[in-house]
């Protein structure tokens, strides 16, 4: 073998290679199951519908038609945990495009009943994004949604100076697909990175 | 020999560049205060062909009636220290949280009546952890701008630092 035929080969080689390991990656991908850095729920389970309060009147889980809704429970007097869990949906949503972010819907539930009405809750997810939903409800309709969602929460006793009181609650977010199944829940302290990755392969399914 | 000098001379500047030669924001009795900020979470992004200029601050942030304040705290001396309490003019009421998440997943905010600073550490007050929250809000500062912070600790005695207002 001269030196000039084995610089024919090895392009030829290296493309060939190219070719295999490209094909062979695309069909696993095809194969193999999704992976998730949130917690997948599979099967998807079937989840409760729900009345609750917005700023046009009541409203239940049917009242969005998106492919899916990202469900989280809070409330606007929380410091720290509720902002960081929106603005990370709002940078999340952002890096995904806003093509693919229109087949999200963020609904925030606020679960402090007695300082939160449906415009307060609205008001304080508009901050991080214009399309976020904020509601509100009753404390029978509160305690009704949180057992049925498997949130729990627990208004503290207000302090004596300042009246102000800090909310327990289940920090977590909860993905449901239309046909209200919960598919997917995303703990405290997901990155905006993760959540991405995570919508780009629910809408890619 | 001309050039080994040059790269030893370039290797020190890189080096001192990259070394936090910066001042912390306020320093006093063993005590360094960075990065102080207080964050109005969010920011209102107006829709397109919205008109912003006849909206005022309060109304735009309906649903705030508290705010956190970050910073790190660095206790240089070799005497544990304490912070016992912070204030700035905005706020009615200003108290120490600290926020946890249990395994569990359940987000609990408890009042601290102090922060121990121990000789030697630095104690970091993040999203998540310690933070000073302030209550009863007179008015919402502007992200952009400055506050002024005023921290009380045990033995270093009142600290005041400027604060930059961010949304994150």
């Amino acid at each position: 073998m001269n030196n000039k035929r084995i610089s024919y080969l090895i392009p030829l080689l290296i493309i060939a290679a190219l070719v295999v390991i490209t094909g062979g990656a695309l069909i696993y991908e095809r194969i193999s199951p999704p992976t998730y850095y949130g917690s997948e729920i599979n099967p998807p389970k079937a989840m409760p519908g729900f009345t609750l309060q917005s700023i046009n009147g009541p409203v239940s889980l049917d009242s969005f038609r998106v492919k899916y809704i990202l469900l989280y429970f809070g409330y606007t007097s929380c410091p720290d945990i509720c902002p960081i869990t929106l603005a990370t949906l709002t940078q999340a949503l952002a890096k995904l495009g806003s093509k693919k972010a229109a087949d999200f819907q963020v609904i925030f539930v606020s679960v402090d009943y007695k300082r939160d009405t449906p415009n307060v809750s609205n008001a304080f997810v508009k901050k991080f994004n214009t399309s976020f939903i904020g509601l509100s409800g009753t404390e029978d309709q509160i305690n009704q949604v949180t057992k049925e969602y498997g949130i729990y929460y627990k208004l503290n006793p207000a302090d004596p100076t300042t009246g102000y009181y800090s909310v327990d609650h289940t920090a977590l977010v909860m993905v449901l697909n239309s046909k209200d199944e919960l598919v997917l829940i995303w703990p405290y302290n997901t990155q905006p990175d993760q959540e991405t990755s995570d919508m780009a392969t629910l809408v890619s399914r | 020999m001309k050039s080994r000098l040059l790269i030893f001379a370039l290797i020190i500047s890189v080096l001192t560049a990259c070394a936090p030669t910066a001042k912390p924001l306020a320093s006093q009795n063993g005590i360094e205060i960075d990065q102080a900020r207080i964050v109005v979470p969010g920011t209102v992004t107006p829709m397109a062909g919205m008109d912003m200029s006849g909206t005022s601050m309060p109304s735009m942030n309906i649903g705030t009636d508290s705010l956190a304040s970050y910073l790190i705290i660095r206790n240089t001396s070799s005497a544990d220290d304490q912070l016992l309490s912070a204030s700035v003019d905005f706020a009615g009421m200003v108290t120490l949280h600290k926020s946890v998440v249990d395994s569990n997943n359940v987000a609990t905010m408890q009042e601290v009546q102090s922060i121990d600073i121990p000789a030697g550490q630095t104690v970091t007050l993040q999203p998540g952890g310690f933070h000073i929250m302030l209550m009863n809000l007179k008015s919402i500062p502007q992200v952009g701008s400055k506050i002024t912070l005023t921290l009380v600790f045990q033995k270093a005695g009142t600290i005041i630092v400027q604060a930059d207002v961010t949304s994150e």
